[in-house]
């Protein structure tokens, strides 16, 4: 009795150390991409330095990342960016706060790839908006690879394109986020 | 009359054309190499890390988009799916750390590093993450190790 007892509170710890797991990276990868449909250069960039943490316990998932770790393969459009557009001095970071709204299909103690649906507030610019976007978490091994798609409206955010570059840049950013996450030592 | 238009006319001809060569050299101007570029800071990493954590206002003012050397032991050096490497720097002992996102040219050098050893790293400052459960990072972007 006693060492059944003894095995059913040993699978209760063990089951509650696998759902109270938390996954984190540091390096992170978003890609940015406001080309317009018929413009002849590509505006786009890439972040590296991305933080993201998920929660496995209740789908809670945090990014963030700093404006001026986006870098373009034109240094104008670079400069242009944070200095006209995103305003980097002003606010150097991006946020997105909120969670994986079907996080009870997913299993993170099991390999296999989960369609997911990542809902909360992204804050750029200094304006927050809701956001919903369609994702994917590939559990192998213990990690969490995730990703995730959608578009922004640059007006949402109070970023507003000026005539003369209308043609160039979309009025709506694709966003791609990338994260390898590790399991997170506590 | 003729004469003046004699002067005149390669002039503007000339300045017309210098000032194409100037948009046409910025258009086309890459993000500066850190290699050659010059740095506004020379700090360790301690000091950086300690200005952030004190007051992120001011250390933003001041480093944002600077080219910044940093000297600091080495805490981790790691390699993500694309072969890109980030090394961070900071004290044992400590959560917070400087973070370099290494230049994919100069990944032959992030290569032979070895945790604990010292090294002078330059890159561009994008700023800083405070998170108190995954320790605050100032992070640098575009790095290379510089030759001692």
């Amino acid at each position: 009795m006693k060492k059944s007892l003894f095995i059913f509170l040993l699978g209760v710890c063990i089951t509650n150390l696998a759902t109270a797991q938390k996954f984190f990276t540091k390096t992170g990868r978003i890609d940015f991409n406001a080309t317009a449909p018929s413009s002849p250069e590509n505006i786009q960039a890439v972040n590296r330095t991305v933080t993201c943490v998920l929660d496995a316990a209740n789908g809670n998932m945090q990014f963030a990342v700093l404006i001026k770790g986006f870098t373009f393969e034109r240094a104008l459009m670079q400069e242009h960016f944070n200095e006209n557009y995103l305003e980097s001095d002003k606010f150097p970071k991006a946020e997105f706060k909120g969670a994986v709204a079907n996080n009870a299909a997913v299993n993170y103690s099991k390999d296999g790839t989960y369609a997911v649906t990542v809902k909360g507030k992204l804050t750029m610019h200094g304006q927050t908006k809701d956001v919903e976007a369609p994702g994917k978490l590939i559990v192998q091994g213990g990690k969490v690879n995730a990703t995730a798609s959608f578009a922004v409206l640059l007006a949402d955010y109070g970023v507003s394109i000026p005539g003369v570059v209308a043609d160039k840049v979309n009025k709506t950013a694709k966003i791609e986020v990338a994260c390898n996450l590790e399991p997170l030592k506590s | 009359m003729k004469k003046n238009l004699k002067i005149i006319v390669p002039l503007v001809l000339l300045i017309v054309a210098l000032g194409a060569w100037y948009a046409y050299s910025e258009y086309n101007r890459k993000p500066a190499n850190m290699e050659n570029a010059k740095a506004d800071f020379v700090t360790n990493a301690a000091t950086l890390i300690g200005a952030f954590e004190e007051n992120e206002v001011k250390a933003n003012q001041q480093y944002l988009d600077k080219v910044v050397e940093v000297e600091g032991a080495i805490r981790t050096v790691s390699q993500d799916d694309a072969g890109l490497y980030t090394v961070t720097m900071g004290d044992d002992g400590s959560l917070s750390s400087v973070r370099c996102s290494m230049d994919s040219v100069f990944n032959e050098q992030a290569r032979s590093l070895v945790p604990g050893s010292t090294v002078s790293i330059r890159g561009v400052c994008t700023g800083f993450m405070a998170d108190p459960l995954l320790g605050s990072d100032v992070t640098l972007v575009r790095c290379t190790i510089l030759k001692k």
